[in-house]
C-alpha cells in the first residue's frame, strides 16, 4: 500500500503510455500490485520502486505481445483519451508509434527498461543509473546502442517482426 | 511500412512522454487496487489455499497422480504402437505368438527420476501379472513401490482391459475405490494392441534395424537374442533406447524381454521386464470379470478417458493456452506434463484468473467452503485421504484429461509417421494465419492447426509457404 500511495500515478502513467490504453494500463496496474503482493511474502527485495517499475514495463510488453493487432480501432478503446488535448487517442492510430513500441518490446529487458526510463519517462541518466545497477555512463551507452538499433530497424522497409526475437543490444 | 529516422523516432518517443492518463483513471485504478489488495490478502489467508497445500503436499496424492499418469499411459497402449514388420526369423517368432489365445507373464519396471514436478522423486518400481486373452481382454494385477519425501509408498492395483466391453477398470484395495473408463472405438482399437503387450514388443524390434546376438541359456532354456538400439522402435520418442528379445530356440516363443529407454531430462531411465511367460494358458470368462466389492466407490463415475482426435487436441491446446496464457512449448507427453504440471504446482503463486477459477471449482467440488484447513483438521485420517483421493481424481479429470489427449494425438501422429510438426514456441492465440500443429492427412494433403485453433486441410506447397513465413 505504501508502494501504491507513493508510486502508484507514476506506474500507471508509464503503463498508460507503453499501453496507449487506460482501460488496459488499470488492468495492468491491478495485475503489478497482486503479483508485487505475492513477492512480498517469498521474496527479498531490496528496491522496491525499481522492482516494480521493471514488473511493470514487462507486463505492458507482454500485454502489447499477447495482442499483437498494431493497429486498435478507436472505438475498441473504452476510455481512449484523458481529454481532449491528450495525444493518446491519436498516438493510437500513429503506425509510426506503434512501430516504435513493437521494437522496443523486442529489447533484451535491461535495454528496454534503460530505454523506456530515459526516453519515456524522461528520467536522467544518474537515476536510472541507480535503479539498474550501473553507471551513468553505461546507461548512456546503452541507450545509445538501443537508439542506433531502433533507427536501423525502423529505418528499412523491414518490419521488426521479421527480426531476431531479442536483440541484445547491452552487449 | 514507413521508414522512420532518428529524428522522428525522437519525436514519436517525446509524444509518448508527454501522455498523461486521467485523473480519473488513475484514481480508479488505485481504489481498484486497494480493493483487490484486501480482498486477496483475506482470501489467502482464509479459503483454499490451506486445502490445496495440504493436498499437493500429500503424498498420497503424489502417489495417486503418478498412478493415475501410469494407468493412461499403459492402458493406451502406447508407445508401444507399430505394425507388422518383414523380418524373417522373427517374423516366425511372431506368428506363433499370435496363434497363441492366451498366456500370462510378469512385468517388472523401474523408473528413475522425476515423472514430473511434484511427483515421486526417488525411484518407481511396479510389479505384476499380467494374464492376456484374445478372447476376453488383459488383467493385470500390480504393485507398486515409490519413494516419496524419502519415505517408500506402496499402492495396489488390479486393472481390467476389456475389449468385448469397452471398458476398462482399475480397481484400488488399499483405498476401496475403483474406476471405470470408457474407451472410444479409436482408443479401444489402439488399446487393443496393449501395452507392454510382448506381441508388440516383438513387432517393435521386426520394425527397426535389430541384430541377432547370438546364443544363450536363461533358467536353463537355450535362448537365442535380438536387440535393437534403433530410436524409432520406440515410435522415435525415447532417448538411449535399448531393447532386447530372447527367444527360446526349440518353441520359438518369446522367453524374455528387456526394455531400457530414457523418457525426458527429468524421467533418467525406464527399464521394462517381462519374464516367466507361459503361453496357452487356460482361461475362462470369470478371470476377466472385475470383482469390485460393495463397499468401494466410485469417486469418478462419468469418467471417460482421453481422446485421441483432432478435436481433443484442439480441446487440449485450448485448455493449455487458458491455464498457461501461451500454447505449450512441446506437445510430448512428458514435455507437456512437466510444463502443465509446474503450473500447478505453482497455482498458489498464480495470478492466472483460469487457473484461480479451475483450483476453485475442484476444492468447491470436494464440498469444502470457508476455512478448510479447520475442516480438514477434524477429518479423521480416513476421511481425510478419501478427501485427497476425491482431489486427485478431480485433479486427473478436469487437468489431465485434456493435456493426455493432445498428448496422445500428438504421439499417435508420431507413430503413424504422420509427419507431424509442431510449433507452439513461435505461434500464440492470435496467429490465424500460422501453422501451430500440422500433419500428413494423405499423400498431398496436409491437416493444419492454426493458431487461432480453427482447422483446414491444405495442400504440400501452402504448408511449405506457410511454414516459411513462420517466425524464426
Amino acid at each position: 500500500m505504501e508502494l501504491l500511495d507513493r508510486s502508484g500515478a507514476r506506474l500507471h502513467t508509464l503503463l498508460t503510455r507503453l499501453t496507449l490504453r487506460e482501460d488496459v494500463a488499470e488492468e495492468l496496474m491491478q495485475e503489478l500490485f497482486v503479483k508485487l503482493s505475492d513477492v512480498a511474502t517469498s521474496k527479498k527485495v531490496s528496491n522496491w520502486d525499481a522492482y516494480a517499475y521493471r514488473t511493470a514495463v514487462n507486463l505492458a510488453f507482454d500485454w502489447r505481445r499477447r495482442n499483437k493487432q498494431i493497429f486498435v480501432p478507436l472505438e475498441a478503446v473504452s476510455e481512449p483519451a484523458s481529454n481532449d488535448c491528450s495525444p493518446l487517442a491519436g498516438l493510437i492510430r500513429n503506425e509510426a508509434v506503434q512501430e516504435v513500441l513493437i521494437a522496443i518490446g523486442r529489447l533484451n529487458s535491461t535495454a528496454r527498461e534503460a530505454f523506456v526510463m530515459r526516453y519515456i519517462q524522461q528520467e536522467s541518466y544518474e537515476s536510472i543509473a541507480e535503479q539498474l545497477e550501473k553507471t551513468p555512463h553505461q546507461v548512456r551507452a546503452l541507450c545509445s546502442k538501443v537508439m542506433n538499433y531502433l533507427r536501423d530497424v525502423l529505418g528499412q522497409n523491414r518490419t521488426p517482426s521479421a527480426g531476431k526475437e531479442v536483440h541484445d543490444v547491452e552487449n | 511500412m514507413s521508414k522512420i529516422s532518428e529524428e522522428e523516432i525522437r519525436h514519436h518517443l517525446e509524444l509518448l512522454s508527454r501522455i498523461q492518463p486521467s485523473a480519473q483513471s488513475t484514481d480508479r485504478a488505485v481504489q481498484r487496487i486497494r480493493r483487490v489488495l484486501t480482498e486477496h490478502k483475506q482470501a489467502t489467508k482464509t479459503k483454499n489455499i490451506s486445502i490445496w497445500r495440504i493436498i499437493m503436499k500429500s503424498r498420497i496424492t503424489k502417489l495417486a497422480v503418478a498412478a493415475a499418469v501410469i494407468i493412461v499411459v499403459v492402458l493406451s497402449g502406447l508407445p508401444f504402437l507399430g505394425k507388422k514388420g518383414s523380418g524373417i526369423a522373427l517374423a516366425d517368432v511372431l506368428q506363433r505368438v499370435e496363434q497363441v489365445q492366451a498366456f500370462m507373464y510378469k512385468m517388472k519396471t523401474k523408473t528413475t527420476g522425476n515423472m514430473q514436478p511434484g511427483m515421486p522423486s526417488g525411484p518407481m518400481e511396479m510389479t505384476g501379472t499380467v494374464l492376456v486373452s484374445t478372447e476376453y481382454g488383459t488383467k493385470m494385477d500390480m504393485d507398486m513401490n515409490m519413494v516419496v519425501n524419502g519415505t517408500s509408498q506402496k499402492m495396489r492395483q488390479i486393472m481390467y482391459m476389456l475389449p468385448p466391453e469397452k471398458k476398462g477398470y482399475v480397481i484400488m484395495p488399499e483405498q476401496k475405490q475403483y474406476m471405470q473408463m470408457e474407451f472410444s472405438d479409436d482408443l479401444l482399437a489402439r488399446t487393443k494392441k496393449q501395452s507392454n503387450d510382448p506381441r508388440e514388443f516383438l513387432r517393435q524390434i521386426i520394425n527397426s534395424k535389430y541384430t541377432d546376438i547370438g546364443k544363450s541359456v536363461i533358467d536353463g532354456v537355450e535362448v537365442e537374442g535380438f536387440e535393437t538400439t534403433d530410436p524409432a522402435c520406440l515410435g522415435g520418442m525415447m532417448e538411449d533406447v535399448k531393447v532386447t528379445l530372447w527367444v527360446d530356440r526349440k518353441t520359438e516363443l518369446p522367453v524374455r524381454e528387456e526394455m531400457y529407454y530414457k523418457m525426458n531430462e527429468q524421467m533418467q531411465t525406464e527399464v521394462v521386464e517381462l519374464y516367466d511367460f507361459q503361453w496357452y494358458v487356460q482361461v475362462n470368462a470369470d478371470e476377466f470379470k472385475p470383482v469390485i466389492p460393495q463397499d468401494y466407490t466410485n469417486p469418478l463415475p462419468n469418467y471417460k478417458m482421453p481422446t485421441m482426435s483432432e478435436e481433443g487436441a484442439i480441446e487440449g491446446l485450448k485448455f493449455c493456452n487458458q491455464m498457461l496464457g501461451r500454447y505449450p512449448k512441446k506437445i510430448d507427453m512428458m514435455n507437456l506434463m512437466n510444463e502443465v504440471a509446474s503450473e500447478f504446482r505453482s497455482i498458489e503463486d498464480s495470478n492466472n484468473p483460469q487457473a484461480l477459477k479451475l483450483r476453485e471449482r475442484i476444492v468447491e467440488k470436494l464440498g469444502l467452503h470457508g476455512n478448510t484447513k479447520e475442516q480438514m483438521s477434524k477429518l479423521s485420517q480416513e476421511e481425510k485421504t478419501k478427501k485427497i483421493m476425491e482431489f486427485t481424481m478431480e485433479f486427473t479429470t478436469e487437468v489431465m484429461r485434456p493435456v493426455q489427449s493432445l498428448a496422445m494425438f500428438y504421439m499417435t501422429l508420431v507413430q503413424e509417421k504422420k509427419e507431424p510438426a509442431y510449433y507452439g514456441e513461435v505461434v500464440t492465440p492470435t496467429d490465424a494465419d500460422k501453422v501451430l500443429l500440422r500433419w500428413k492427412a494423405s499423400d498431398n494433403e496436409y491437416r493444419i492447426i492454426f493458431g487461432d485453433l480453427h482447422a483446414e486441410t491444405i495442400t504440400p506447397e501452402k504448408l511449405a509457404e506457410l511454414e516459411a513465413a513462420l517466425p524464426k
